[in-house]
């Protein structure tokens, strides 16, 4: 009974979904799915590299690490048709489109923070006193690592790469802007149903899978 | 060492992928780029113009001698004349059929050239046209950022509300009061939810984090023909569209740090004879305090950039970040750049408060 209006507010967050997949889609989708699925694994590869170093990088110390966080984390805080303007700009005096790269650049940089959120609290995971105790065993460094944080790290890589893949195949605005072609990005504005009901589909397929791989994310 | 040299691939891709061309698109909001390639010797000759009363006949000549070699340029010259009356009315609207008027005219007349320009367009005895063709004539002006927010700059150099004042001031108005009124929607909603995630097993911890989050990664597009299936059209929709597709922005920030936040402590409060009331305000809010400034960075700065959901839901009433993707979407750099501005300085101002205010102390 405590948790009926969290519940409510649940199924409310879900309903505009619901009403999509019940209204089933129509129109040209395979070439938007097809641009959809080569932005997402580009976005996703560079997110999964850069996320992963970034997080193992900031569980030591250096100089400079608050401004390098500062830095990391200002995409998910600029509005997002600003940076899209701003990409779009750069295409146009270098003489490209934008299209397709730019998204995944620009889903690659939202995605990566989260994927160093989760491989730091991953490898905090282990507590210190393991690593004390390996050593007083005669364990060298490299083999504590591998033996305490590598099972950890692997499941947490994982997760956030299919984050990374999921963000990418939902995110619309920037797509839009950009002109990528891209599921959620495709038939806007106007007649907006055109495999609209897919990319909700599929995002839902790949955060299922992360959460079938076992709950290596915790709360993320 | 080891550990910037890992940190740094991030850094250099958003400095390279974000950074570099928010400086590209901050730098087109003050720069002039469409009167002076078309002008070169009239703007080369007001630089020396005191700006006052009217400037003196080298600026007529050279006037006079721009739009001839503009006409004489063909098509070209035709495209570099009619970008410059565009930005020149945006300013001053009485420009906007002056210059090409100006250019046909003159040629028919037989007199000097400056007289020819005066008797051409009587708009040339005014001080205020050339104080606007002397402004979007230099290199960089503050004209897209005052245009943003409904101000021009007269010829006497103060300042007052341009032709589109009103409407501009709205846009922004209505982008921002959004904002904030998700921000305080997603505060009050999510308390619940992340408090549900933060008490569950590790298992449905897991479960209800990535429910909570398929909205949100689903998409503004797809959220947004959801509810536009299901409610009437309206600002009520747009709004509705706006809180509930960023709740999980709040949620989660705060659910993650409750979760990391001893679970013993409340109870242990409670224990001790807080009130529930008490057990929430000295124990659970500030255990919470630094995923409630994450979610409200998080949740503001989208809302500021919403413009799908609003312009699927609520065509009628842009709002600042609709204008924004037009302008964009257009090709026209300094709009663009000027919005860009007044969208970024809030959004940037309330995260480093907010994210200052959450890192500061820790229970």
């Amino acid at each position: 009974m405590r948790r009926l209006p969290a519940l409510g507010l649940l199924l409310l967050l879900l309903l505009p979904l619901a009403a999509l997949f019940l209204a089933g889609s129509t129109g040209e989708w395979a070439a938007p799915l097809r641009n959809s699925l080569v932005t997402a694994a580009a976005a996703s590869i560079l997110a999964t590299i850069c996320g992963t170093a970034a997080g193992m990088g900031l569980r030591g110390g250096f100089l400079g690490r608050s401004v390098a966080i500062a830095i990391m984390v200002l995409p998910l805080l600029l509005p997002p048709p600003v940076p899209a303007a701003a990409l779009l700009l750069l295409a146009e005096e270098t003489g490209h489109g934008a299209g397709r790269p730019g998204a995944a650049l620009w889903h690659a940089m939202l995605a990566a923070p989260l994927v160093a959120l989760i491989v730091w609290t991953a490898l905090g995971a282990v507590s210190p006193a393991l690593f004390r105790a390996a050593a007083a065993c005669g364990a060298s460094p490299d083999m504590a690592a591998r033996r305490l944080s590598r099972p950890r790290l692997l499941p947490a890589i994982a997760g956030g790469a299919l984050l990374a893949f999921a963000l990418s195949l939902g995110e619309s605005s920037v797509a839009f802007l950009l002109g990528a072609e891209t599921l959620g990005a495709a038939s806007l504005p106007g007649g907006v149903a055109a495999g609209s009901a897919i990319a909700p589909l599929l995002v839902a397929g790949v955060l299922a899978l992360a959460l079938l791989r076992g709950p290596a994310r915790r709360g993320g | 060492m080891r550990a910037a040299l890992l940190a740094m691939p991030l850094v250099m891709l958003v400095l390279a992928g974000a950074v570099a061309p928010l400086g590209l698109l901050l730098w087109r909001s003050v720069a002039e780029t469409e009167v002076a390639p078309a002008l070169p010797r009239t703007t080369r000759v007001l630089r020396h113009w005191d700006g006052q009363g009217l400037p003196d006949d080298m600026a007529f000549e050279a006037l006079a001698a721009d739009l001839a070699a503009l006409r004489a340029a063909g098509e070209p010259g035709r495209e570099a004349m009619a970008r410059a009356a565009e930005r020149l009315a945006a300013d001053h609207p009485a420009l906007r059929e002056v210059l090409p008027g100006t250019a046909e005219r003159a040629v028919e007349t037989r007199t000097t050239r400056a007289t020819a320009i005066l008797v051409a367009d009587p708009a040339w005895g005014e001080a205020e046209s050339w104080a606007a063709l002397r402004r979007a004539g230099m290199e960089m002006s503050g004209f897209y950022l005052l245009d943003a927010i409904g101000l021009r700059q007269t010829a006497a150099g103060g300042l007052e509300d341009s032709r589109r004042g009103p409407h501009a001031r709205a846009l922004l108005a209505r982008g921002i009061g959004a904002a904030l009124m998700a921000v305080l929607a997603c505060l009050l909603l999510a308390w619940p939810l992340a408090r549900w995630i933060a008490a569950a097993s590790p298992r449905r911890a897991a479960l209800l984090a990535v429910l909570v989050a398929f909205p949100l990664l689903a998409g503004e597009a797809a959220r947004s023909f959801g509810w536009s299936l299901l409610l009437p059209m309206g600002p009520e929709a747009a709004l509705a569209s706006l809180f509930l597709g960023l709740l999980p922005l709040m949620v989660l920030p705060i659910a993650l740090a409750l979760r990391r936040a001893d679970p013993r402590l409340p109870r242990a409060a409670a224990a001790l004879g807080l009130s529930p009331r008490r057990v929430f305000l000295r124990v659970r809010l500030p255990s919470a305090r630094p995923g409630i400034a994450a979610g409200c960075a998080l949740v503001f700065a989208q809302a500021l950039g919403a413009f799908i959901g609003p312009g699927l839901l609520d065509p009628a009433m842009p709002w600042a970040a609709g204008a924004l993707a037009g302008a964009a979407k257009a090709g026209n750099w300094g709009e663009a750049g000027g919005l860009a501005v007044w969208l970024l300085l809030p959004a940037l101002l309330g995260a480093i408060l907010l994210l200052r205010s959450g890192a500061g102390k820790r229970v």
